[in-house]
């Protein structure tokens, strides 16, 4: 734990044998060619596409009741656990109510449990990465152990003490979530740190006096943010599960729009007699993590430095 | 060597000392009464002052706290509020399926990990890497117990080779490990592949080539030796995760373990259940990470100054 | 033989399979009777083999075995095969002899003398008798004990064993719930020896004297029994005296319930419990299979009004929010015809029950509802959530251990509901733990529950401020009605102390302090080579009469 081969857990997040992250070659998948009209904007179809599908995601979370056919709380009793038909594209739940239509409505849960349990974990973690790497010394040691302790401190308990304590709730989740990630983040950012402040140009800047802030501003914090995006990529998905697993230990939050994470647990004990409850959240949950990560190769790529200069 | 040692054996204590307070904190903190639910149904408001004065929670936190860490100290972990068994006994029944579980899962993620890093990385840019990469971005995007049924429907219930529940054989252990194997793998083989396309970049191995050593040579005695570095890292942290966090897979496959042992003490406020199954999963932890930090040595002699 | 089984590659076919099935279930009563093996014709029983029971533990890792220390429902499904009572309850609803041979009541009603059973004994081959019995009673009296059975033996002052067979209990005070208590799961005998050897631990070293005893047991997953050879005091109500069939009996503890329905489809496991409502159709209707369905007696699963604070201490306001709900399609959708709707607070075969005389006492009325709303000031607010006086009109409802048994899906409709009516209901899922406190504390509006007993004296714990924990959601405190529960421990004509209860149920409803929700019926599932399975006039599940038939193969 001493070294500066730190990584991340889990839903990775990954450091070379000299401590930096490696920034994974950007994805091409043979697509055909991008109509003409598009290459003004869309640099690549795997752009193109997660940035249609996160966007179509987006607008279903600010208005979902303009896209949605039903009302979430809408529950025909006349028809449950229906097979996807016209009426209902994707089929009903156990309550009567439209998939389709709850899919829609989780859109905005998810999202924003996925995006701010990310701002969480990656703010805190990141601030607490810089200055252990950067101040080094007894800040590092202090900080870096006290990382360690939460590491060695399962997840699970935090985010039941949470939910406890200050009930179950949207917010409560995202920051249990928020702060189980925190370490991820820290360990990242604390050896990217170390791996970029040694370096040449680090030094350079330092001995024509720059002050320390612009030098950790201006110098390394730019190096960094590669690293970061790929934790945070992968956290958003990551942060919808942990939901869902608190749902399935029954520690979720029972919403009347609930979020997709919720909808995969309920779903799972209908799997053998009604598919769709539980396998179109799963498939919202997978397209949405496939394409914040492709969309976030891309922003990595540009806004790595290094590539640039290259 | 010496000084080293010391101080990796001084800052593990540390961290287990560090957990173990936290967690006592955290959970004088949380509210409920851990008497009235083992007062049970007909107590009294006496019966229940009478078992806090039996658990010793009628005192102030600080006396709990140091009457605590001395009964640690004396190899005491005191008994379970609910069941009144010995912790140290009712935690040592749970550990040998988490443990086989634990390893097992650690196993299959770190070799199907791995081996799909390696092919994707070679084979960079072509088909079949495009085909592992989305695979676990997919394993990436799927909740364990989702996995974990539908491992289930198809192995245990449509072919009826493995078994679905329980724990003591071999064969039991195949569907959960499995399970918590290809979640985690996800990630692994993303780390696998980038870190090998980085040293495949770098100068020496460039001169190994040049020098005649041939391909495979390279590859893996070379490039994979140094990939495997940040895989076991990750292994390191996995497996303090997967001790205690692996609750959800061991509810659905039935299975015996520390986490749902400490999940459920934590439900009903049993404080020495969960203290003891802190410090197993914290003396697990530290130790994993510790062989994790001598193994680098071994794998890389660079590191060792 | 290969069974041939829905695969979960095979999904469009079993939906349109369970489309029928739910259709054919809704519409349909038989799916309420049990559906007991045929037996006319049936080949001889035969003894050995292993029976592996999947048992719907919850999300509880911990057995305990102490029969008088366990009030949780899965864990007492294993008791009956370890234990014997003092004596049985028949299907009839009366009590007859098990351990106990015959017994006699002082005229005061004060004194209880058994003549207890001289051949029979424990699994550790200590005698068992007056003594054992005194033992075991005296140690759930001993307040020091905190044991869960300490509430059925009432005023019990003291037992003295007149002679080996003979056990003489006296009482401070009649108590008529006495016998039926007796005949619980709870009330177990347990060896005095094994007391004695194991202390603090004899929850996870069982030893009774029933037909199965304990061979190992791995916490949390795994009971092994084995056949005890010497059994030959089965109770009258046995389909079958002597030694159980089975060699083996093994439960397993399986708490998530798709897991469970996929062992018994690969029959890694002969039978199961708990099984949920969509997948009971599909068993019911598979010749591999058998479904058994039987009541629990029971306090019956209904929501729990906190009565001690606002808005719950309005009559009025209780009526609208009871109006607004429709109970009977609540229990439809969620239990598909595997649980009928309660009308009274006693299950309706339980003694006392007044299922019958409540049935369709009140119905849905939304106009009713919103009406005494309005007239109580709460107006209905932009996002139709009432408002008065700046508050929201908002019930906290209270729950734990997850969505077991579909309940939290029961109040998820109930939410719905009642928010046509103006009712804002948010749930609140807490640990078992921090729920004791929080229901102790007053701190929820509404929770729910039921709990499983033999006598009507239930509704004592329950109702009665007397008689009840601090730790139950029922928070009423009405002194008719305590009088009458007090009046029901004494009086011993049956009929009139039938009426008692049944009025204590009627005022219940009609003050709306409870909602019964549903008659929960234990269902169990096995391979059709399973055979005289039988579920007792409890509804806990009997192991000795069954025999395994060999498989055709």
């Amino acid at each position: 734990m001493d070294r500066a081969i730190d990584i991340a857990i889990g839903n990775v997040g990954v450091l070379d044998a000299q401590g930096t992250l490696a920034a994974p070659r950007k994805w091409t998948l043979r697509l055909p060619q991008r109509p003409a009209w598009l290459r003004g904007w869309a640099s690549d179809w795997t752009l193109l596409i997660p940035a249609l599908i996160v966007g179509v995601l987006v607008v279903c979370a600010a208005v979902p009741d303009l896209l949605a056919p039903f009302a979430p709380t809408d529950m025909d009793i006349e028809s449950i656990l229906q097979a996807p038909s016209a009426q209902h594209l994707l089929g009903t739940d156990q309550f009567g109510r439209d998939v389709l239509t709850l899919l829609i409505y989780g859109a905005r849960q998810s999202l924003l449990m996925g995006a701010f349990a990310v701002f969480i974990g990656g703010t805190l973690g990141g601030l607490i990465g810089l200055a252990s790497g950067y101040l080094g010394s007894y800040v590092d040691g202090v900080l870096m152990r006290a990382i360690d302790i939460k590491l060695a401190v399962p997840g699970i308990l935090l985010a039941i003490v949470v939910s406890t304590a200050l009930g179950a709730s949207l917010t409560n989740t995202i920051i249990a979530v928020g702060l189980i990630s925190v370490p991820r983040y820290a360990r990242v950012m604390r050896s990217q740190v170390i791996a970029i402040k040694n370096r040449p140009f680090v030094e350079a800047a330092r001995s024509i006096g720059t002050s320390q802030a612009a030098i950790l501003f201006k110098h390394i914090l730019p190096h960094c943010w590669s690293p970061m995006l790929v934790m945070a990529t992968l956290g958003v998905g990551s942060s919808i599960l942990i939901g869902s697993s608190l749902s399935f230990l029954g520690l979720g939050i029972i919403d009347d729009r609930p979020d997709w994470g919720f909808l995969l647990s309920q779903g799972r004990s209908y799997l053998s007699i009604a598919w769709w409850i539980a396998t179109f959240p799963g498939l919202a949950i997978t397209a949405l993590v496939v394409s914040v990560n492709l969309l976030g190769d891309e922003l990595r790529h540009r806004v790595d430095p290094q590539k640039r200069i290259g | 060597m010496l000084s080293y040692l010391i101080r990796r054996l001084f800052s593990a204590l540390f961290v287990i000392w560090g957990a173990t307070t936290l967690v006592f904190l955290i959970l004088y903190w949380l509210p409920g009464d851990p008497a009235v639910l083992v007062a049970g149904d007909n107590a009294t408001a006496e019966s229940i002052l009478r078992v806090q004065k039996q658990l010793g929670t009628d005192r102030p936190l600080a006396e709990q706290y140091f009457s605590y860490i001395s009964g640690v100290l004396h190899g005491d972990l005191g008994r379970s509020y609910t069941s009144k068994q010995p912790v140290f006994e009712r935690l040592w029944a749970q550990f040998p399926a988490t443990l086989s579980l634990t390893l097992l899962g650690c196993s299959v993620a770190i070799i199907s990990g791995v081996l799909l890093g390696v092919i994707s990385a070679v084979n960079r840019g072509r088909w079949i890497d495009q085909a592992i990469q989305s695979m676990t971005l997919f394993f990436t995007s799927m909740p364990s117990f989702w996995l974990g049924i539908i491992l289930i429907l198809i192995f245990s219930v449509t072919l009826q080779w493995l078994p679905a529940i329980g724990n003591g054989t071999f064969a039991q252990l195949i569907l959960p490990a499995a399970c918590l194997g290809f979640v985690a793998s996800g990630s692994l083989t993303r780390m696998v592949r980038n870190s090998m396309l980085d040293v495949l970049n770098e100068q020496f191995v460039t001169t190994l080539r040049a020098k005649g050593l041939l391909e495979p040579n390279v590859l893996y005695r070379h490039v994979l030796r140094n990939a495997l570095i940040p895989a076991i890292t990750l292994l390191g942290i996995l497996v303090g995760e997967l001790l205690s966090g692996s609750v959800v897979v061991e509810t659905l496959f039935a299975r015996q373990g520390v986490g749902r042992t400490l999940v459920e003490a934590i439900g009903v406020k049993d404080i020495p259940v969960v203290q003891g199954a802190i410090l197993f999963a914290s003396i697990f932890f530290v130790m994993i990470n510790t062989l994790v930090d001598i193994s680098y040595t071994w794998i890389d002699p660079r590191i060792r100054n | 033989m290969k069974k041939i089984f829905f695969t979960a590659l095979r999904y469009p076919v079993r939906a349109s399979i369970v489309a029928l099935g739910l259709m054919a279930a809704l519409t349909s009563t038989a799916a309420l009777a049990a559906t007991a093996a045929a037996s006319s014709g049936a080949p001889a029983p035969k003894t050995g083999g292993e029976l592996v029971f999947g048992l719907d533990g919850a999300q509880v890792s911990e057995f305990i075995l102490d029969p008088a220390n366990s009030s949780f429902a899965p864990h007492n499904r294993v008791f009956r095969s370890i234990f014997d009572s003092l004596v049985v309850l028949k299907q009839d609803q009366t009590v007859g002899p098990w351990l106990a041979e015959s017994w006699e009541v002082s005229p005061d009603r004060k004194t209880y003398t058994f003549k207890l059973r001289k051949d029979v004994k424990f699994h550790d081959g200590t005698p068992f008798n007056a003594a054992a019995v005194k033992f075991n009673l005296d140690r759930i009296k001993e307040p020091k004990n905190a044991l869960a059975a300490l509430i059925d033996l009432g005023p019990y002052e003291s037992s003295e064993a007149v002679n080996a067979t003979t056990l003489r209990i006296k009482l401070s005070e009649p108590f008529e719930p006495l016998l039926r208590n007796l005949s619980k799961t709870t009330s177990g005998i347990s060896s005095p020896a094994a007391i004695a050897k194991y202390g603090d631990t004899y929850a996870l070293n069982p030893v009774g004297t029933g037909p199965f005893k304990l061979v190992s047991l791995q916490q949390g997953t795994e009971i092994k029994l084995a056949r005890n050879p010497d059994y030959k005091w089965a109770p009258v109500t046995a389909t079958h005296q002597g030694p159980a069939y089975l060699d083996k009996l093994t439960f397993r503890n399986v708490p998530e319930e798709s897991t469970r329905v996929a062992v018994l489809q690969s029959n890694q496991v002969q039978a199961i419990d708990g099984i949920p409502p969509q997948n009971f159709v599909l068993f019911k209707n598979d010749p591999n299979y058998r479904v058994y369905l039987k009541e629990l007696l029971n306090n019956n699963y209904g929501l729990a009004l906190n009565v001690a604070k606002a808005p719950w201490n309005d009559e009025d306001i209780r009526r609208a929010f009871r109006a607004s709900l429709d109970i009977d399609t609540i229990v439809k959708v969620i239990y598909l015809g595997s649980a009928p709707r309660a009308w009274a607070q006693l299950s309706p075969s339980l003694f006392g029950s007044a299922d019958k005389e409540l049935y369709r006492s009140w119905k849905p009325d939304l106009a009713q509802a919103q009406q005494i709303l309005d007239k109580k000031g709460w107006v209905v607010g932009k996002d139709g959530i009432r408002v008065k006086d700046g508050k929201r009109l908002t019930v906290s409802f209270i729950d734990t251990q997850g969505n077991r048994e579909k309940r939290l899906d029961v109040i998820q409709l109930v939410r719905r509901h009642v928010a046509k009516a103006g009712f804002e209901l948010t749930i609140d899922s807490q640990p078992a733990g921090a729920y004791r406190t929080k229901i102790a504390n007053l701190e929820y509006d509404l929770s729910a529950g039921s709990q499983f007993a033999p006598d009507p004296d239930v509704l004592r714990r329950l109702f009665s401020p007397e008689g009840r924990a601090k730790t139950s959601g029922y928070k009423i405190d009405d002194p008719e009605i305590t009088q009458w529960l007090k009046d029901g421990l004494k009086e011993n004509d049956a009929t009139k102390r039938a009426d008692i209860y049944k009025k204590v149920q009627r005022k219940l409803v009609d003050k709306v302090y409870t909602i019964p929700v549903y008659v929960l019926l234990y269902a169990i599932g096995t391979t059709k080579d399973v055979n005289g399975l039988t579920i007792d006039a409890q509804g806990f599940p009997e192991f000795q009469g069954v025999w395994l038939s060999s498989r055709v193969d």
